[in-house]
């Protein structure tokens, strides 16, 4: 059985077109891609200091 | 494919040979970023359009520049009634990879049909407005604006979910369908619409189930209890007298029913006419008598001027040749030299306007100073009369008196006084009426103003 308060919650207001700017702004979140690039980065960085340190 | 850090093409190995970055991990994930692309096209293509939105969704968490998936993603959304959520990923399209791209020419073609895209982006407000008006509890206006969205775009699902939902609420099942299966139309595979339509399938069996068992209880057999009432013994009669005697009373009934139906209403329509008629003689016989009445006060208006014009006429026919023969007498007194008898026939023109001829005016203008000089004369004749109670010829006398010197109130009074006393009333009052006018701070005025007042 369907409850309707809960099903309310359900839906979200859509975008108005005033709107597209903030969405397309707020849309740039880091894809995993970038996410592993900066890991990578992140281990690289982190062995050099290292690598330095015993040295 | 391009290096995710310089933008190079790539070549078949995995490091880049522009920046000589190392790009085997970016490779795994493009290459799976593109394996949901595909499943997101497969099922964009089946119209599972939340399947292949959530695929596309996937793909671009797995890499943002794929431009294929994102692209698709646009039309799905567009397919989907939400606009504005395709046109940012179109852009966000077009910003990645401005050259070659379809992106552009999505954003064109929503944007050139500015009609379509304005119903688009209004209905999309008065969703967000239903949504409020929900959420406040005003479902009664929510419905109201749904209907007319989802009349005008049957595309924005959001809208058609929403009034589904606010069907299920009132137990419209038939309705809720309807709206569900237009859903089901465009996105085969709606989550929340299959869920919906489960529910009103089965409500829908269930209200069946119920009106069965109800046909079921009414059409149950008889059993050993219940009383079977057989069917009456009537019969009619099937000869031809009886068909004959049924014509014959059938035909009188009719004619009673005509005398009773129609025929009123045939003498009502006749009083009708008739009181029609009547009404309008009336209203022309009263227009008629307004117009007599009318004539006949015109016509005792001007029998009323005549008379008054023929009265005016001989009066001042009558003063005049009046004035004219007292000027003459005075004349003719003068040539004997008998001033006091000029004077009293001068004194006699009451009013000098009548005498029309200038002759006239002039020759009366040569006698008239001669009035001076006689004035205690007449005034003392006058008296003499009054003392032998000749009242009307002290009148006359008084007044010639009163015409010779207008400055004297004696003579005007006792003129009116000897007036009074001889029974003129008119004259009297004429003199006392002077008085009041003329001779407003004299000592007769209060005796004066007694008997106009009283007269």
């Amino acid at each position: 059985m369907i409850n309707f308060e809960d099903e309310i919650k359900k839906f979200q207001r859509s975008l108005e077109i005033e709107e597209t700017e903030d969405e397309i702004y707020n849309s740039d979140a880091p894809d995993l891609t970038e996410l592993i690039s900066r890991l990578v980065e992140d281990n690289d960085k982190r062995t050099a200091a290292d690598r330095k340190r015993r040295s | 494919m391009k290096c995710n850090y310089c933008g190079a093409v790539l070549a078949d190995g995995d490091i880049c040979p522009n920046c000589g970055a190392d790009v085997a991990i970016y490779r795994k994930i493009a290459r799976v970023s593109n394996a949901y692309y595909n499943r997101g096209l497969e099922k964009a293509k089946v119209r599972d359009l939340t399947g292949a939105c959530e695929s596309l969704k996937t793909a671009l968490a797995l890499d943002k520049r794929n431009i294929p998936g994102r692209n698709l993603l646009g039309l799905v959304y567009l397919e989907l009634g939400v606009v504005v959520e395709a046109l940012s990923q179109w852009v966000i399209s077009k910003n990645i990879q401005p050259e070659n791209n379809l992106a552009g020419e999505y954003i064109e073609a929503v944007r050139s049909d500015d009609a379509h895209f304005n119903e688009i982006t209004e209905a999309i407000k008065k969703y967000n407005l239903s949504l409020k008006y929900v959420q406040n509890g005003n479902r009664d206006m929510a419905m109201i604006q749904l209907k007319k969205i989802t009349a005008q775009n049957p595309g924005l699902i959001q809208a058609q979910l929403l009034i589904s939902l606010l069907y299920l609420a009132k137990k419209d099942y038939i309705r809720a369908k309807r709206h569900l299966s237009v859903i089901l139309k465009i996105d085969h595979n709606n989550t929340l619409a299959l869920s919906y339509m489960e529910e009103v399938q089965s409500m829908v069996r269930e209200r069946k189930g119920g009106r069965e068992k109800k046909e079921k209880t009414v059409e149950r057999p008889l059993n050993g209890n219940d009383v079977i009432i057989p069917r009456g013994g009537y019969r009619t009669p099937s000869n031809g007298a009886a068909s004959v005697v049924n014509v014959l009373v059938g035909a009188a009934i009719g004619a009673v029913l005509i005398w009773a139906l129609i025929v009123p209403a045939k003498v009502r329509g006749v009083k009708a006419n008739f009181n029609s008629d009547i009404q309008n003689y009336s209203e022309q016989l009263s227009d008629s008598n307004a117009q007599i009445n009318s004539l006949q006060s015109q016509l005792d208006a001007v029998t009323k001027e005549r008379d008054a014009y023929q009265n005016s006429s001989s009066q001042t026919a009558g003063g005049s040749a009046k004035a004219l023969n007292s000027l003459v007498a005075a004349a003719s007194a003068s040539l004997n030299n008998n001033n006091l008898e000029t004077a009293e026939n001068l004194a006699d023109i009451e009013d000098i306007s009548v005498l029309t001829s200038d002759q006239a005016k002039n020759l009366y203008n040569k006698l008239s100073p001669v009035m001076t000089g006689q004035v205690s004369a007449i005034a003392d004749k006058a008296k003499s009369l009054s003392a032998a109670n000749n009242y009307a010829q002290a009148a006359v006398e008084f007044a010639r008196a009163f015409r010779c010197d207008t400055t004297q109130a004696d003579y005007v009074y006792n003129a009116a006084k000897a007036y009074e006393q001889a029974s003129d009333t008119a004259n009297a009052k004429k003199y006392y009426q002077i008085i009041v006018n003329d001779f407003k701070s004299s000592t007769y005025i209060e005796e004066a103003d007694k008997y106009v007042s009283g007269h």
